[in-house]
């Protein structure tokens, strides 16, 4: 059943009915849902929705356990990352993604595997689903999108028809994310043809946890302490204005300093050229905050740090200035404020991301977060710009969901949300570099986005002209 | 054609007369019909009409367009030529066969018939039907025609509507929503590829409502259009790149182009042109004030790397002295070094070897020239001396502690002119004392002193570089001498003293240090400059007001006139290292005959033989694919060339769908191209076997005979297995087009001596060379000979291999062809006078030259003409680069870019041709480092060169397409860094990085294809640091490299076939498709004609260059080649200022490649940096650290995170590791960066932090890089040992 003769049906009945609603129905191959579904609508409903669909409960990702310290760090804490190398655990990392991401799409569609193909003939006449890992994603001649996956039995293409329902989704397929597909076997066997595509996603039913306190999160990114182009003026409004306000965190996305060696030339950009000088320089700024202030600083491409994902946490030598309420974290890490679980990560798969998935640019990077969301990933393309240290465990794997992901990396601030899930791209504390000035990017310098725990709200506060109003605490 | 006298005209007789000789035996050996084709397949071109004859394959065109551009320019007869086609003179058989070949041809004629515009860049040309009935002409633009650049674009257009007119077809009437489209459409390219002018939606809509041609095109890009979809006439909703090039860069921009030629053929319906022409005119360059006087440059030092050592920074004091001249093998960006100073500096400069300058060019070839100074150096002793005798440099290397002096650098006027760089005032000469006065050549102090009242300066022998010490130095100097020397037979003793010993180095005055005393004689000249008189008194001229400039006190002293002797220092280093060496392809075949997988790794047949490909079957039995032939005569299906019956077959192309036999073109029912490929069930070992009896050899155990792994050629012919077998017995090596080549590097060469050149000076009577340049007799082993522009010297381990050649050739003409034997060489020297092809890097035409001998330097000594005759590489004209400037970053064609930054009057000419220059404004290019970051590099210099016949296609997966030149560096992925490869070496499959949506991505390359260039011109830049640039949103390698090939004639007239190569376009890049027999100075690089080829130059340059003055001030009193174009002098009876004993003097390979490790060179280097005055070696060392190890470090450490993973069974290579963790073969699949190859220059990093004297930012760097080493793979274990491990 494909998505238009879905919509038309509820259109019979005139009725709306939201995207999901026809992915769920389309998900569950069943024709009589939509009757079903129908039927026990509510008078007055214009537009069927999640909450309409029979047996499906608004429920939050895994338990919370709150108590003192509000603050907690669940996943990166300091000596989590591990040094890569050996071969098996290449073999080790993506077979846990593998594994743990088709887990996460194997109840919606009953997968078999890919050998199976080869060894059974039944498949040639039915429609049955796999689940794998992208190997290549292209398009033909023709327009249309070839996809090959493996699981760990074997390959197969897989061809998206570019007049099919979900070829909008296919064509956003990239490498190394983990899909399922419902489809036909081509006459001979050696191709797939492609009826729908599954991905881990978010499930609509989530619903947010939100604190049952009131408090206050400052998120941040990308301070680039040392460079030419930090704003130290902006900072310390910022610094000023946090002093008055009822914010108790503050969360630092990466890229605390600008960093040596970073880009070629740099030396000439660097107001700070030594590196232990730019952290002593940031430990100075945030010992000026307020020492209730619960600070998390996590690395970023230009920090100290290796640049392999997971990154570790900034090594003893260098924070001896920072203030006793720091805490360090890896890159990514999940915090938990006040049971409220944001999950941090620099955000430098941005780049790969923005590059393969068509319409995704850096202005609006922020759009890009619901991607990897739904692909359950940070950073599901391997060997292009993001580098990733294979451990045994992939620590990318977006799980638990997190109600907010805090990323920066590309100096843009940017909020949205999808399913329920907050994301935002925090700004920077640097104006425009030379390098973005070639690229032609316009950076939004010195924003805060401020997050109230209690209803998940985010607001963007600008320091860059003068001082914004003070927080209204409600 | 200029006049030529009887004595050249002698000497192309004989070329033609061994070209036909040669032509003949080949075309006999042809008939045997055992290649592709029964007829040789390298045609003999000689001019434009012949070779737009050969691009556009219309026999006969070649006559008509003789006659058109006899009578006007080349741009009318491009237009002109319709109307023969109209008259359907060359049996076309329909209107669209008439507007296709028009245009085409047309384009090939505006393009110089040398880019692939012609060919590939129209995809079709169609009539269709206006709503009105009346049916309009539309062309097809695909992505190649950017490669012929505005002008033939426009060009095209206006083409097309002229034969439209003729023949009575109507004007484009275009629909709204079609004008609509090309607006979204045009304004969506721009944002993919960055069009050099975007026209406003009002230009395009006026463009397209006007022109009464539609501008259509095939889809080059990977993008859709999202408004004007799925129109009627519009075939494809992809964005038409073709197109929108011929929009708004052909018609727009060239507009006022096309309105003169509409005016000259009054043609009607382009009056709106008119309106178009304002919007675009370009802004004029800006120019700088200059100053007078010149500014250290530090450019050539930029991008140092590990074990190329610095010789001289720029301007320092002991740095190369600028000595004006040309030696017989200088010149055109050859510079002579005394053969001393290669072997003082460490023998890293060998003859042929790169040195990058500071000036006037960016970089030199270096050949020995010992007439003028050599370095001078201090001993362990002390003893302070000049070296001026390539054996005692060598003798006394070991004892030099400190090179105080590089010596002399040798560069001619053409080099300041054609690299437009004013004249410097150079280190006093000989040449120059004897323009004001000199006589002779003083050998004593008495004979100096005699000259000098006869109203000569001093000698410049006998002139120490007095400027080098500062006055009081001087005045220190001589009250040292008037209180402690003494004198004792003209020799000048003086006790030893720090501080007088740097004095005397400074100022390079030899002395000797004995029982603490440093003597100096003759030391009359001496005392006398320093003021002193027999006694060692202070003369009277110390008394009274002195000058303060040392130069000047030195001549108030001594009373005597003296000039400069330190000149202007230039800076070098060594640049990239040459090598001659056999063309291998890697694995290198024997015979283009597939073995597939079952040859091994080594491909071998004898593998081959063995191979089972199912158990307890015979050996040999392989599937391969081949191409499939027929017999005319008894139709007999085979892949051989020849049929059992003995005719020769035809290859049979067919529908790969239907099977119907479509001859060349689509298949009527399916229309797929035909192909002609199938599968034959071979016994190799038979074959083989056969081979080997047919030959009358016997197997021989150990010596392979190498076949390849698959056919790539569109009808995958093979070579006779016989074939491989004689060149496994010859030792000889397969290309890909089936000759067996040679690279060498280029140096230029005007005139030898028989000596050098191994040759007894009867065999060159007899091959021409009865007189030497002063017109005597020749007779002897010393006299100086001409070189004319197609006689090559080779380097003798190429002789050795041409000879191995000529065995070969004439095995195979004897027991396969069954003829007489052509060569019958039995050593080296036989091969004199015997022809061979030419052909430079990226070029598919080769010259013809002959071969009169052997230089003991490894490399090719060629005329400078014959160098500048080969065309060379690059980028394609209309190629897309990314340029950022002020005004932010931007995708231009590099032609556009090229040209509007390249300040022609400051453009030099290297010895192939090429113009380059600095770009006029500071630009900067997005680059890429060995491990995939991008970068924003420095344009350091931008060059035009001739194109090449063709040029290499690439399209990747992602759709992205690159023309280059055949010899272009491309970048693709080896395990773990960015290789350079040739781009002819580039396979389909092969992993590029591209650069799309701002991020480095990894693409592999889809399709080759050889293109004909359709520009005369390349383009090219150089990009600081790491070399290359994005080009269409593909890194590749800037252009470098100039080494040239050669090939015996008979085996490129017999061997080679266009059917061998790969059927990817750009798989004639570097094949001789066309062999120029003859070269005419006009017609190659405008470089070659800056060549001065005079025997002296007049005063006004030395007193001129002592003002810094242009060099076209005195253009007018040099002779050079220019002046002498179109008359019969031309090409002979050229001088040079400086001789040289030896063209093959100095070291004849560079140390460089004689290191095998880093550490080794890198040692070496810095052990030089620290003697060699002129250098810092605390810089060099952080130069070193910071562009090349840490670059690696960091590079390989970040691809470390991001490697390929490749099986050990298959070599499959994996973008990722697969999820089994196995290969689909079954085999191991292993990682491809490994620890060691991440931390390979930690140590030596570390080391150099410890040793020099390193800025503490990069000693940071290399322990933040070593820090992130650690977290990446874990701390160095260090191995504890227990008190266990010692009972």
């Amino acid at each position: 059943m494909n998505s238009s003769a879905i919509v038309e049906r509820f259109l019979d009945c005139r009725l709306q009915v939201h995207p999901d609603v026809v992915r769920y129905i389309r998900e569950q191959n069943d024709d009589s849902l939509i009757e079903r579904i129908i039927s026990s609508l509510p008078r007055d409903c214009l537009v069927v929705s999640g909450r309409h669909l029979p047996g499906t409960k608004p429920a939050r990702d895994g338990m919370r356990f709150l108590g003192d310290p509000s603050l907690e760090v669940i996943a990166g804490r300091k000596g989590t990352c591990k040094p890569a190398g050996r071969v098996e655990d290449y073999v080790a990392y993506f077979h846990d993604r593998y594994t743990r991401l088709s887990g996460m799409v194997r109840g919606r569609c009953s997968p078999i595997p890919i050998e199976a193909l080869k060894r059974n003939s039944r498949y040639k006449s039915e429609e049955f689903a796999i689940t794998g890992m992208v190997v290549e994603a292209r398009s033909t001649g023709k327009g249309h999108r070839l996809i090959e996956i493996e699981d760990p039995t074997g390959f197969i293409s897989i061809l998206f028809n570019k007049d099919r329902d979900d070829f909008e989704e296919a064509e956003k397929i990239v490498p190394d994310e983990v899909i399922g597909v419902r489809g036909t076997l081509s006459p001979e066997g050696s191709l797939m043809f492609a009826d729908q595509l599954f991905r881990p996603d978010i499930p609509f039913t989530y619903s947010p946890y939100m604190s049952d306190k009131p408090g206050y999160a400052a998120l941040i990114s990308d301070i680039h302490v040392g460079s030419d182009t930090f704003l130290e003026d902006a900072w310390y409004r910022f610094s000023d204005w946090l002093k008055e306000s009822d914010i108790s965190y503050l969360l630092v996305a990466g890229d605390l300093v600008d960093g040596i060696g970073i880009y070629p030339g740099q030396d000439k950009e660097l107001t700070i050229p030594n590196i232990y000088g730019q952290y002593e320089a940031l430990g100075k700024m945030l010992s000026q905050l307020p020492s209730h202030l619960k600070i998390v600083l996590a690395p970023g491409n230009h920090d100290v740090v290796r640049g392999a994902e997971p990154q570790p946490v900034i090594p003893e030598k260098f924070i001896g200035s920072f203030p006793p309420n720091c805490i360090w974290v890896e890159n990514p890490a999940l915090v938990n404020l006040q049971g409220v679980r944001i999950l941090m990560y620099h955000g430098r798969s941005f780049d790969d991301l923005i590059g393969v998935i068509p319409g995704a640019s850096y202005e609006k990077a922020h759009d890009v977060i619901p991607e990897m969301l739904k692909r359950r990933h940070l950073a599901p393309c391997y060997g292009k710009r993001t580098p990733i240290a294979a451990d045994t465990v992939d620590r990318l794997i977006i799980d638990p969901i997190p109600e907010v992901v805090h990323c920066g990396h590309v100096h843009i601030t940017g909020i949205t949300r999808y399913r329920g899930v907050l994301a935002i791209n925090a700004g920077t504390w640097q104006s425009q570099t030379a390098f973005q000035k070639q690229m032609n990017i316009q950076p939004t310098p010195a924003q805060a986005v401020i997050l109230n725990l209690q209803t998940l709200k985010p607001e963007i506060y600008d320091f860059s002209e003068g001082m914004p109003d003070p927080m209204i605490a409600n | 054609m200029a006049d030529i006298s009887p004595h050249m005209q002698k000497y192309y007789d004989r070329l033609n007369a061994g070209l036909a000789r040669a032509m003949e035996v080949a075309g006999q050996a042809r008939k045997v019909g055992i290649d592709p084709e029964t007829v040789v397949e390298i045609p003999i071109a000689n001019d434009l009409a012949d070779r737009v004859e050969a691009q556009v394959g219309i026999k006969g065109v070649a006559a008509c367009i003789r006659d058109l551009e006899s009578r006007m320019s080349r741009e009318e007869a491009s237009l002109k030529i319709g109307d023969v086609f109209a008259t359907r003179k060359f049996g076309e058989t329909d209107n669209e066969q008439i507007l296709d070949h028009t245009i085409r041809t047309s384009m090939a004629l505006v393009t110089e018939g040398v880019v692939s515009a012609p060919i590939e860049g129209i995809a079709k040309v169609a009539i269709k039907k206006n709503d009105d009935g009346t049916e309009y002409l539309s062309i097809y633009y695909a992505g190649p025609i950017r490669s012929a650049g505005g002008t033939a674009q426009a060009l095209s257009v206006l083409v097309g509507d002229y034969v439209r007119s003729l023949l009575g077809l109507n004007r484009y009437i275009p629909r709204p929503e079609e004008v609509e489209r090309y607006v979204e459409e045009i304004r969506q390219y721009n944002s993919i590829m960055s069009l050099q002018y975007l026209p406003s939606p009002e230009e395009i809509r006026m463009i397209i409502q006007n022109c009464p041609v539609c501008i259509d095109g095939e889809p080059t890009e990977r993008e859709e259009v999202s408004g004007y979809r799925n129109l009627e006439r519009v075939e494809t909703n992809t964005v038409r790149g073709g197109m929108a090039l011929v929009i708004a860069e052909g018609l727009i921009l060239k507009a006022p182009k096309v309105m003169r030629n509409v005016k000259k053929m009054k043609m009607s319906g382009w009056d709106w042109l008119e309106n178009l022409m304002q919007s675009t005119t370009p802004s004029g360059s800006d120019h700088e004030e200059k100053e007078v006087g010149i500014h250290p440059k530090d450019k050539f030092l930029r991008d140092l790397i590990g074990g190329r050592p610095v010789f001289a920074y720029p301007m320092r004091k002991g740095g190369f002295r600028l000595v004006y001249g040309r030696s017989r093998n200088t010149g055109l960006a050859a510079g002579g070094l005394h053969p001393a100073t290669l072997h003082i500096l460490g023998d890293f400069l060998a003859v042929g070897t790169q040195m990058k300058t500071e000036r006037p060019g960016k970089a030199a070839g270096i050949s020995p020239v010992d007439s003028i100074q050599g370095p001078t150096v201090r001993l362990i002793n002390g003893d302070v001396l000049r070296i001026d005798d390539a054996k005692q440099a060598r003798e006394i290397s070991p004892q030099v502690a400190s090179i105080l002096d590089v010596g002399e650098i040798l560069l001619s006027y053409g080099e300041f002119m054609e690299n437009n760089h004013v004249l410097v005032p150079c280190a006093y000469c000989e040449a120059w004392w004897h323009l004001e006065g000199g006589v002779g050549h003083p050998t004593s102090e008495e004979e100096a002193l005699s000259c000098c009242e006869a109203g000569a300066y001093l000698h410049p022998d006998f002139t120490l570089l007095w400027d080098d010490a500062k006055p009081e130095e001087i005045r220190e100097l001589a009250e040292y001498i008037n209180k402690h020397g003494s004198l004792a037979d003209n020799t000048l003793k003086i006790p030893q003293d720090h501080a007088i010993k740097e004095i005397l180095e400074n100022i390079l005055c030899p002395h000797l240090v004995r029982d603490e005393m440093f003597l100096i004689g003759p030391a009359y000249l001496f005392c006398r400059c320093l003021g002193l008189d027999e006694n060692l008194s202070m003369t009277p001229s110390w008394e009274g007001e002195i000058p303060g400039v040392s130069l000047d006190l030195v001549m108030h002293l001594s009373g005597l006139r003296l000039r400069s002797k330190a000149g202007t220092r230039i800076g070098g280093r060594m640049g990239r290292p040459g090598k001659s060496k056999p063309r291998e392809m890697k694995p290198a075949p024997h015979v283009l005959f597939p073995v597939g997988e079952g040859g091994g790794s080594r491909r071998s047949l004898q593998e081959a033989g063995k191979h089972t490909y199912k158990a307890n079957t015979d050996g040999g039995i392989l599937q391969l694919e081949m191409g499939v032939r027929r017999c005319p005569a008894c139709r007999t299906e085979t892949y051989l060339n020849k049929c059992s019956c003995g005719a020769h077959t035809i290859p049979v192309i067919a529908c790969p769908r239907c099977g119907i036999e479509v001859g060349e073109g689509t298949c009527p029912q399916c229309g797929v191209p035909g192909t002609c490929v199938r599968e034959y069930t071979i016994n190799v070992k038979q074959q083989y076997l056969k081979a080997l009896e047919n030959l009358g050899v016997r197997e021989q155990v150990g010596d392979l005979v190498k076949g390849v792994k698959g056919l790539v050629s569109r009808l995958k012919p093979v070579e006779l297995l016989e074939k491989g077998v004689l060149r496994s017995l010859n030792e000889l090596f397969v290309f890909k087009d089936g000759t067996v080549r040679f690279d060498i590097i280029d140096m230029p060469l005007t005139h030898f001596r028989p000596r050098e050149i191994s040759v007894p000076v009867e065999r060159l009577v007899e091959i021409g060379y009865t007189h030497d340049i002063y017109g005597r007799e020749l007779t002897d082993r010393e006299q100086i000979l001409e070189l004319p522009p197609q006689d090559i010297l080779v380097p003798e381990g190429c002789g050795d291999y041409l000879l191995a050649c000529t065995k070969f050739i004439d095995q195979l003409l004897v027991k396969v062809y069954g003829l007489e034997p052509f060569y019958n060489c039995e050593k080296r020297s036989d091969l004199i006078g015997h022809l061979i092809i030419g052909l430079a890097p990226h070029t598919s035409a080769g010259v013809l030259v002959r071969l009169i001998g052997f230089s003991k330097a490894n490399v090719g000594y060629g005329h400078p003409f014959f160098h500048a005759a080969k065309r060379r590489n690059c980028f394609f004209g209309d190629t897309l680069i990314e340029i950022g400037d002020e005004t932010g970053i931007h995708a231009v064609p590099i032609r556009q870019f090229v040209l509007e930054r390249l300040d022609l009057s400051q453009a030099g000419v290297d010895s192939i041709g090429t113009f380059y220059a600095d770009p006029t404004r500071p630009a900067y290019a997005r680059s890429i480092d060995t491990s995939g970051m991008p970068h924003i590099r420095k344009v350091t210099s931008i060059s035009v060169h001739r194109s090449p016949q063709n040029l290499i296609k690439f399209v990747t997966a992602r759709g992205k397409e690159l023309i280059v030149t055949p010899d272009h560096a491309m970048l693709v992925w080896d395990v773990d860094y960015l290789r350079k490869i040739r781009a002819l070496e580039v396979k389909v499959g092969d992993a590029v990085p591209i650069w799309e949506g701002g991020v480095v991505i990894s693409d592999r390359i889809a399709t080759i294809d050889y293109v004909q260039s359709p520009d005369e011109r390349v383009y090219c830049l150089t990009v600081d640091r790491d070399h290359n640039v994005v080009a269409n949103g593909i890194f590749t390698g800037q252009c470098d490299g100039d080494e040239d090939c050669v090939m015996l004639l008979l085996d490129g007239l017999i061997n080679f076939s266009r059917a061998f190569l790969p059927e990817t376009r750009g798989g004639s890049m570097d094949a001789p498709l066309v062999l120029s027999s003859r070269i005419d100075p006009t017609e190659i690089d405008k470089e070659s004609h800056n060549l001065d080829v005079c025997d002296g130059y007049p005063l006004e340059m030395y007193l001129k260059a002592l003002e810094y003055a242009h060099p076209k001030d005195v253009e007018g009193l040099i002779d050079r080649v220019e002046k002498r174009l179109g008359k019969e002098n031309q090409i002979e009876g050229f001088f040079f200022t400086h001789d040289t004993s030896d063209i093959s003097a100095g070291p004849l390979d560079t140390m460089y490649t004689q290191l095998q490790s880093m550490v080794d060179k890198l040692n070496c280097e810095l052990e030089l940096a620290k003697k060699i005055k002129a250098v810092d070696e605390h810089d060099v060392a952080e130069r070193v650290l910071q562009t090349h190890f840490i670059r690696d470090l960091q590079g390989n450490l970040g691809a470390f995170a991001k490697q390929k993973f490749r099986c050990t069974k298959c070599n499959t290579s994996y973008r990722r590791m697969p999820l089994s963790g196995k290969c689909r073969c079954g085999g191991t699949v292993i990682p491809t960066v490994h620890e060691g190859s991440v931390k390979k220059y930690l140590k030596m990093s570390q080391e150099i932090c410890e040793d020099f004297n390193i800025s503490e930012y990069t000693r940071q760097r290399v322990e933040v890089i070593n820090m992130n080493i650690e977290s990446t793979f874990g701390e160095e274990k260090i191995e504890q040992l227990g008190l266990a491990d010692f009972m």
